[in-house]
C-alpha cells in the first residue's frame, strides 16, 4: 500500500502539475521507506511544506499547466502577505505565537475528546451493541446478572443476535519463569460474536468450549510479551490456577474487551458451582440487537422476562428490574473532558480577540500603504482579499506551529492522564485533528481577520482620496473597537479564571476531608489463592492465618490484617448487603430494610490502618473461633438504625435467609470507603473465619517507608507456598492520591487553560493601551509642555486601562455566574457562581490587569515633551 | 549561451548525476551526495536545483520505469548535458586559481 497519504498526492499534483508530479511521489515513496507509518506520514508533511515553500519562494518553478496557474496566483498573494508580516515581525510574531497555543491547546484536547466522546467505537455496527443490567430493588441500582439468569433473559428476548455474559478474574499463571497474575476474562460462547471480532490467528470459542475452562483465546499483547510472537502458538498450552489451558486463537492487536489494558485472556464462561446460583450476580452482559430490533422493543422483552422470573424465582429475583443502554455507556461519565473542550474553546476566542487587536493595530500603520494601492487603482474588493490573505497567512502558521503544539500535548497529556481514560480508540492525532486545525484555522482568520480587513479597506481608499478627517473619525473608532476588543477578553479571562478557582476549592475541600483512616506508612498486597485451596476444606483460612502471623512477627511490623475490600480501591469484593435485626423483626418490614456494606476481616485489620474503636472491644482471635460469632459496625450504622439505643449486644442476620445471628460487640469509627466525595455508608466487620473469602488483602503498619517491607513480605509469602503472586502490592497512601488523581488532573488542566487565557489577555490588554499610548505621544508630550505632571498622566493611561478592565469585570461576572453551572457535577463543597470566589477571582483579575497597564502609562509619563514635538 | 554560473549545490547536484551515470534520479542523487560528502541534502532542494538545471538546459530529464517500492511510479532519469559539464570545469579552474599560492595551514585550514 502506499505510504503517500492521499491529501498528499492531491497536493502535489496540483502545485506541480501532473506531468511531474509522478516522479516525486515516487521519490517520496521511496525515501520514506523504513520509516513507520505514522513517521512516514510526518516525514512526508515535512516534505510537501518545504516543496510548497520553494514553489511560493521561487518564481522559476511556474507550472504550465492552467489548473497549476490558478494555484500561483493564490502563491502571489501568499508572497505579497509574507513581505507584508516580514515587514512588522515583531507582531507577526506575537500573532503567531498567540494562535500557535491556542490552536495547539485546542488540537489537543480535541483529539483526545474526538476518540473518546465523537468517534464511532471500533466495533463493527456499534450503534447494535448494548449493555445490560439486572436492576435491584428498592432503588433499581445497576447489578450485573448470574448465568442462569442469562440463560433465561437470552432465550426469553429473541431481539437480540448475540447475548454474552462475560466476568473478569485474575489467575495465577505458571510455567516458565516465577508465578505471576494476568487479568482474563471469562466469556461466553457468542461473546466475540457479539462484538462481530475475528481472530487474528486461530478461531474463537464454540459450544463444545463453554462446558469447561480448557481452551483460551490470548490478547495480542500477551503473544507478544509471554509467547514472543511464537508462530506456534496455537500449538501451545499454558498453565492458569495449577490448570492447563490450550491456546485455541489469539486477537488482533486492534481488539480490546472490556477496555483494560491488563487484560491478557479470554477463557470459557463454564460457571462456578457457586455461580449457578441466582443472586450470584457477577456477570456482565455485552448483546447485540437484531436488525429489526429496536433498544424500546429489546427492553421490553427483557422486563417481561425479568417479571416471569420474579415470579417463578421470588426469592432472588423478586422485584428485580432490567435496563439497557448503548455500549457508549460503558465509557462513564467523560463531562469533564466536555468542559475542558469548552475550556480551549474559550481560549481560543481570546486568541481570537487579540490576533483580531493586533491586525487592526497593523491595518491602521498600513492605512498609507493600502491608500497607495487604493489610488493604483485597486479595488476595494481586492484590498479585502490581500488583507484576509495576510490573516489567513498568519493563521494558518500559527496552525501549523499549533499542530506541531499539539502532537506534543497529546503526548503529555496521555503520559500524565491517570488511568481513566477509555482508551478504544486510540488517542493520536490523524487526518480529522488535521482537518479540525484546518477548519479552526479558518474560522479564526475568519473571525480576527474580516473586521481589521474591512476597516483597512475602507480607510485605504479614505486616504487615497485625501480625507483626512475621514481617518481621523476611522482612526477614533478603531480605538474604540480594541477596546471593545480587550474587554470582551478579559471577560472571557474572567469565566475561565473562576471555572479554575472553583474546581481548585472542590480539590482543597475534598483533600480536607477525613478519610477515616491513616494511610501513612501501611503497606497494602492482594492475594488470591488458587482452586486448589478449596472452599469448606480449612485451607484458605490456614493460608491467610499463616502468612498474618508470619507477616506480624516481621521486625519493623507494627501491626496486619486482612480485609476484602480496602477503602477507595478497585480490587478486591465489596458487599452491600440487606440485614434484619433478630430482637425486632416487625421493624424490619416498615419501607426497605436496612442497608449496611459489609468486610470480611482478620483481627488487626482496622487498628493497622488506624480506624478507631469508639465503644466496645475491637476483633479478637477468638472471634473467629466455631460458634462465635461477634461483628462491629461502624458509627454511621449505629446513628442509622440504632439511635438512642445501646449498639452493644444488639443481634442481627446478614441475610434474611441466614440463620445465624450475630452479636455486635464493637463500634468503629466511620471510613469513607467509596471516596473522599461520598458519605460514610452503614457498615460491618465479620471475623474472616466466620466466613471464608479468598481473595484479600494485607494491610500492614510499619515503622518507615511501607514499601522497603514489600520484599520480606513476598519472602514470608513464598515461605507459605512458593506459587503464590502478590498482587497491588504498594503504599497505601496512593489509594488517597489515586482516588483524587482524575480530579487533581482536570483541574490542573483547567487553570493551566485559564493561565493561558489570561496570559494572552493581558498582553491584550497592555497591547492595546500601549498601542494607544504610542499613537498619543505627541498629544502627550504637549500636555506636559503645557504644565501637566507626570501622575497625572499615569492617571490619565491607567485610567484608560481600567474602563476597559472594569467593562470586562462585570460582562465577565454576569457570563461566569451563568456559565459555571456546567460544573455543578464536577463541584465539592461550593457552589456554582459562589460569591466569594467570584470576588476572589475579579479582584485578581483586576489587579493584574492593572499591573499588565502599568508598563505603557509609565512609558508614557517619561514622554520626552520636547522630543515628542520634535518628531510630530 | 554565454558563460553559465552555478551554485556550490548545483555543482553537487551536477557532480552527482555525473558519478551515477545512467542511474541519475532524485533519490540516488541525494544518497550520492550524502555518501561522497556526508551532508544530508533534502529532497526538495535537490529536485528545485535539478528542475532549475532543466530549465536553464544545462541537464535533460526522461521518465523511466516504475518500481514497486516506488509505488509502482515512474523515476525521472536526469542526463547532464554538455554545456554543463563545461560550466564544471570552469567552476572548477575558477576555484583552483584562487586557491593556488596559499599554503596549506598546520590545522589543515588555508593561510598566507
Amino acid at each position: 500500500m502506499s505510504r503517500i497519504p492521499r491529501w498528499a498526492e492531491w497536493w502535489i499534483e496540483r502545485l506541480l502539475g501532473d506531468d511531474r508530479a509522478v516522479d516525486v511521489l515516487g521519490d517520496l515513496e521511496e525515501l520514506s521507506a523504513g520509516r513507520t507509518r505514522m513517521g512516514a506520514r510526518w516525514w512526508v508533511l515535512g516534505q510537501v511544506l518545504r516543496l510548497t515553500w520553494r514553489r511560493v519562494t521561487r518564481r522559476d518553478l511556474k507550472p504550465s499547466s492552467p489548473r497549476a496557474r490558478s494555484a500561483a496566483s493564490l502563491a502571489d498573494d501568499v508572497r505579497i502577505s509574507f513581505r507584508a508580516i516580514r515587514r512588522s515581525p515583531g507582531v507577526s510574531a506575537a500573532i503567531v505565537m498567540t494562535l500557535a497555543l491556542a490552536i495547539g491547546a485546542t488540537t489537543a484536547l480535541f483529539t483526545v475528546a474526538d476518540a473518546v466522546l465523537f468517534k464511532a467505537l471500533p466495533f463493527d455496527a456499534p450503534d447494535r451493541l448494548v449493555v445490560f443490567w439486572e436492576t435491584e430493588p428498592p432503588d433499581m441500582r445497576r447489578a450485573a446478572t448470574s448465568p442462569p439468569n442469562l440463560v433465561d433473559f437470552r432465550e426469553g428476548a429473541d431481539g437480540f443476535e448475540a447475548f454474552a455474559g462475560y466476568a473478569g478474574e485474575r489467575f495465577t499463571l505458571t510455567g516458565d519463569g516465577p508465578p505471576t497474575q494476568v487479568l482474563g476474562v471469562r466469556v461466553t460462547e457468542d461473546f466475540f460474536a457479539a462484538l462481530r471480532a475475528s481472530p487474528l490467528r486461530g478461531r474463537v470459542f464454540d459450544a463444545a468450549d463453554e462446558a469447561d475452562r480448557k481452551t483460551v483465546v490470548l490478547s495480542h499483547g500477551f503473544w507478544a510479551a509471554r509467547l514472543g510472537l511464537d508462530p506456534n502458538v496455537l500449538e501451545r498450552t499454558i498453565t492458569l490456577d495449577d490448570e492447563p489451558h490450550q491456546v485455541v486463537g489469539v486477537m488482533p492487536e486492534t481488539f480490546r474487551f472490556p477496555d483494560d489494558d491488563e487484560v491478557a485472556l479470554w477463557v470459557p464462561l463454564a460457571p462456578y458451582p457457586w455461580e449457578r446460583i441466582r443472586w450470584t450476580r457477577t456477570t456482565s452482559v455485552i448483546a447485540r440487537l437484531g436488525a429489526d430490533t429496536s433498544l424500546e422493543t429489546a427492553r421490553a422483552q427483557l422486563s417481561a422476562v425479568a417479571a416471569s422470573l420474579g415470579e417463578r424465582f421470588p426469592e432472588t429475583n423478586g422485584g428485580w428490574g432490567v435496563e439497557i443502554a448503548p455500549v457508549r455507556e460503558l465509557l462513564g461519565d467523560q463531562r469533564a473532558l466536555t468542559v475542558l473542550l469548552g475550556t480551549v474553546g474559550l481560549v481560543l476566542l481570546i486568541a481570537c480577540a487579540n490576533v483580531a487587536n493586533l491586525l487592526l493595530v497593523r491595518s491602521t500603520e498600513r492605512g498609507q500603504e493600502l491608500g497607495i494601492r487604493a489610488a493604483l487603482g485597486a479595488s476595494r474588493v481586492r484590498l479585502i482579499r490581500l488583507l484576509m490573505m495576510e490573516s489567513a497567512t498568519l493563521t494558518i502558521l500559527g496552525g501549523a506551529a499549533g499542530l506541531g503544539l499539539a502532537a506534543v500535548g497529546v503526548r503529555v497529556l496521555l503520559a500524565l492522564e491517570p488511568g481513566t481514560l477509555p482508551r478504544w480508540n486510540p488517542v493520536a492525532l490523524d487526518a480529522r485533528a488535521l482537518l479540525f486545525t484546518l477548519g479552526v484555522a479558518v474560522l479564526v482568520a475568519l473571525l480576527a481577520g474580516t473586521a481589521p480587513a474591512l476597516r483597512a479597506s475602507r480607510q485605504g481608499l479614505a486616504a487615497a482620496g485625501g480625507q483626512g478627517t475621514q481617518r481621523a473619525i476611522s482612526d477614533r473608532s478603531g480605538s474604540r473597537s480594541r477596546a471593545l476588543l480587550s474587554s470582551f477578553e478579559v471577560a472571557l479571562a474572567i469565566v475561565l479564571t473562576t471555572g479554575a478557582a472553583l474546581l481548585v476549592t472542590s480539590l482543597l475541600r475534598l483533600r480536607a476531608e477525613e478519610p477515616g483512616f491513616e494511610p501513612d506508612g501501611v503497606l497494602t498486597a492482594t492475594l488470591e489463592l488458587p482452586d486448589r485451596y478449596e472452599y469448606g476444606s480449612g485451607r484458605i483460612e490456614a493460608a491467610y492465618d499463616d502468612i498474618l502471623l508470619r507477616a506480624r512477627a516481621l521486625p519493623g511490623v507494627t501491626g496486619a490484617g486482612w480485609v476484602t475490600a480496602l477503602p477507595m480501591s478497585r480490587v478486591g469484593t465489596d458487599y452491600d448487603i440487606e440485614f434484619f435485626r433478630v430482637e425486632r423483626p416487625d421493624l424490619t418490614p416498615v419501607e426497605a430494610p436496612p442497608r449496611a456494606d459489609f468486610r470480611v476481616v482478620s483481627e488487626g485489620y482496622l487498628e493497622s490502618i488506624g480506624v478507631p474503636v469508639v465503644t466496645g472491644r475491637a476483633l479478637e482471635p477468638a472471634d473467629g473461633d466455631a460458634g462465635v460469632a461477634n461483628i462491629l459496625v461502624n458509627r454511621t450504622l449505629v446513628d442509622r438504625y440504632f439511635p438512642g439505643e445501646d449498639p452493644l449486644g444488639q443481634q442481627i442476620r446478614l441475610y434474611q435467609t441466614d440463620g445465624q445471628a450475630y452479636r455486635v460487640v464493637g463500634v468503629v469509627g466511620n471510613v469513607r470507603h467509596r471516596g473522599l466525595d461520598d458519605e460514610s455508608r452503614p457498615e460491618i466487620y465479620v471475623h474472616f473465619r466466620q466466613m471464608a473469602h479468598n481473595g484479600m488483602t494485607l494491610a500492614l503498619r510499619t515503622q518507615g517507608d511501607p514499601t522497603e517491607w514489600a520484599t520480606p513480605l513476598a519472602a514470608v509469602v513464598r515461605e507459605v507456598d512458593s506459587d503464590l503472586p502478590l498482587l497491588e502490592v504498594r503504599a497505601m497512601s496512593s489509594l488517597l492520591d489515586e482516588t483524587l488523581a482524575e480530579r487533581r488532573f482536570s483541574t490542573a488542566l483547567l487553570l493551566a487553560f485559564a493561565g493561558l487565557g489570561l496570559a494572552i489577555a493581558l498582553i491584550g490588554v497592555q497591547g492595546t493601551l500601549s498601542y494607544a499610548v504610542s499613537r498619543r505621544t505627541r498629544e502627550i508630550g504637549v500636555r506636559m509642555a503645557l504644565g501637566a505632571e507626570r501622575a497625572r498622566v499615569v492617571r490619565q493611561v491607567l485610567g484608560g486601562g481600567a474602563r476597559v478592565i472594569v467593562l470586562g469585570l462585570v460582562v465577565g461576572i454576569l457570563a461566569a455566574a451563568a456559565l459555571s453551572r456546567t460544573l455543578e457535577s464536577m463541584l465539592y463543597g461550593v457552589e456554582p457562581g459562589d460569591p466569594r470566589t467570584l470576588t476572589v477571582v475579579a479582584a485578581l483579575v483586576a489587579v493584574v490587569a492593572l499591573a499588565a497597564c502599568l508598563h505603557p502609562a509609565l512609558r508614557a509619563s517619561r514622554v520626552d515633551p520636547v522630543e515628542a514635538l520634535r518628531e510630530g | 549561451m554565454g558563460r553559465e554560473h552555478l551554485g556550490e549545490f548545483e555543482q553537487l547536484v551536477l557532480l552527482a548525476c555525473l558519478h551515477l551515470r545512467d542511474d541519475a534520479y532524485t533519490v540516488r542523487v541525494i544518497e550520492e551526495i550524502e555518501a561522497r560528502t556526508g551532508r544530508r541534502a533534502q529532497h526538495s532542494a535537490v529536485y528545485v536545483a535539478l528542475r532549475r538545471l532543466e530549465k536553464r538546459g544545462l541537464v535533460e530529464s526522461r521518465l523511466g520505469e516504475s518500481t514497486p517500492e516506488r509505488g509502482g511510479r515512474a523515476k525521472r532519469y536526469f542526463t547532464v548535458r554538455p554545456q554543463a559539464v563545461k560550466a564544471l570545469e570552469a567552476a572548477r579552474d575558477a576555484l583552483l586559481a584562487m586557491w593556488r599560492d596559499l599554503e596549506p595551514h598546520p590545522d589543515g585550514t588555508a593561510g598566507a
